[in-house]
């Protein structure tokens, strides 16, 4: 179980990236969903023993992300977002090496990176150095680590940015079969829901919702999303888009006069929390 | 300590940045090449020796000096580190794979060197067990100054002129190409600060090119012990 209570944030140029979290994260996947710049990297960076908080306190399974990071470094494994493999090297000595640092023995790291690349689609690109390979591959290299690892709880930031379809299912395919607590954040709602039921949006360094997909809709229940391109009523404007949120009773005069209507989504919690008025 | 982890990414990185990008190779050893030319065209060959000692020694300190971007770029531009912060590893093992990584990437520079010393007969082969561990040292200990530089700067862009200037302060202006007597004793002080000066002291006294100093191996190990020892501390791992 990860605990967080009142976790602050503030970087040396006066930034508050993390506004004080309380979150209690039981379930054994978690999906982290927020804008750019919400805090999501900060938080997972702190949770993975890599970066300090300025305030408040965060354990997993009781252990201080702080205090005891020396214990929770043998359990976890952390992909950072935007992590880029040396270029002279090929997926196989990254995930080999990358072992070796969490404490495995030379043949059981052959033997588990082996087993990572043939479960993501990168086994025919071991022997191809990172420059070579594309820059979804590249990701992939990262995925793998954490697959061919024996972490308890892994942390993902983004692990699917830049990933064709095919690749990216690939990678939700492998990520489901695992064992661990994981923690991933994400920009994708799709993704969110595929791989996790529970969901924390987070915005402006502060948590905005926690739950169950379910649980986080039921608010919006009976609710539709109305949104045009050339009206300038509505209680959003995101870009050229004004978008509004209406009783589905309401939904077909909004029809009638051109407005596009869809069922209210997790995309539309984004909207509603995080969208400025 | 993680051996298996220092090893496995010195061999790796080492022996792969040679292979695969030999340009570099050739990048930190064209420069002693082209001083050890110039000295011998404009000393009649008597100043040859020295640029040869001093070649060995640049090579060995420039290959360690390119920890600074390797841990740099891990840092900044690949976010490597982190990866492995978040790992059993300590700063001392990523340091020492660093080092280690360097001085096998700076091999064919201090094999060329050898052989020129042996072809010179400057130094008798058996005296090459005894620069093996000063070059050890060497390395560790400038490894250690560069990763402690690597944490400072927060664009890649001023690693690479950091480097420039870096690889002058440790390679050109201690007496590495010159006599370690040249210099005034303040002075000789000052450049003794860097591991490099007791290193290239060390091999001159040897080649029988300068007068015995019997503080460079003192230095030398103390120096390695203390870069080695506030690398640690002043080293961002964990970022604050």
């Amino acid at each position: 179980m990860i605990e967080i209570k009142g976790l602050k944030k503030k970087y040396g140029d006066g930034t508050y990236a993390l506004k004080g979290i309380d979150l209690t994260l039981k379930e054994k996947a978690t999906a982290v969903l927020g804008r750019n710049g919400a805090g999501k990297t900060t938080l997972l960076r702190i949770l993975s023993t890599q970066l300090l908080p300025t305030g408040g306190h965060a354990t997993i399974d009781g252990y201080d992300v702080v205090t005891d990071a020396d214990k929770l470094r043998k359990r976890m494994v952390s992909v950072p977002q935007e992590a880029g493999p040396l270029g002279y090297l090929t997926p196989e000595e990254h995930i080999k090496i990358y072992l070796t640092a969490r404490g495995m023995s030379f043949s059981n790291a052959r033997q588990e990176a082996a087993r990572a690349l043939k479960s993501i689609g990168l086994w025919e690109f071991r022997d191809k150095t990172a420059d070579e390979l594309s820059g979804g591959m590249k990701r992939k290299i990262f995925v793998a680590m954490a697959l061919a690892s024996d972490a308890d709880i892994i942390f993902l930031d983004e692990p699917t940015v830049g990933l064709d379809p095919i690749s990216r299912i690939e990678v939700w395919s492998a990520l489901r079969s695992l064992g661990s607590k994981m923690v991933l954040t994400t920009h994708y709602i799709e993704e969110a829901k595929e791989l996790t039921k529970d969901i924390v949006m987070i915005d402006g360094g502060r948590a905005k919702a926690h739950g169950t997909v379910e649980r986080l809709l039921r608010k919006s229940a009976g609710m539709v999303r109305v949104e045009s391109t050339t009206s300038e009523e509505g209680e959003y404007k995101i870009g050229g888009i004004a978008i509004s949120y209406v009783k589905a009773s309401e939904a077909g005069r909004y029809a009638e006069r051109g407005y596009i209507v869809k069922p209210v989504d997790l995309e539309d919690l984004f909207i509603m929390k995080g969208e400025d008025k | 300590m993680n051996f298996r982890f220092i090893s496995l990414y010195a061999w790796i990185t080492g022996t792969t940045a040679i292979k695969r990008g030999f340009s570099y190779t050739l990048g930190y050893m064209i420069t002693p090449l082209a001083l050890l030319f110039l000295f011998g065209i404009i000393s009649g060959g008597a100043l040859i020796p020295l640029a040869v000692i001093g070649g060995l020694i640049s090579v060995t300190a420039t290959g360690a000096l390119y920890g600074l971007s390797d841990a740099a770029m891990n840092r900044i531009e690949l976010k490597l580190q982190d990866l492995f912060v978040a790992t059993d590893i300590s700063v001392l093992d990523y340091m020492l794979a660093i080092s280690f990584s360097n001085l096998i990437f700076s091999m064919p520079g201090i094999l060329v060197y050898i052989v020129i010393v042996l072809f010179m007969h400057l130094l008798p082969a058996l005296w090459l067990i005894a620069i093996a561990p000063i070059l050890v040292l060497l390395a560790v200990s400038v490894s250690a100054i560069s990763l402690i530089l690597a944490s400072i700067p927060r664009h890649l862009r001023n690693v690479w002129g950091f480097l420039g200037i870096l690889t002058v302060v440790f390679t050109f202006i201690p007496p590495l190409f010159y006599k370690y007597t040249a210099l005034a004793k303040p002075l000789l002080y000052i450049f003794m600060l860097s591991p490099v000066t007791s290193a290239a002291i060390m091999v001159q006294n040897m080649a029988g090119l300068t007068p015995f100093l019997w503080y460079a191996p003192i230095v030398l190990v103390v120096e390695t012990a203390v870069y080695f020892a506030i690398a640690k501390p002043l080293t961002q791992w964990r970022t604050k």
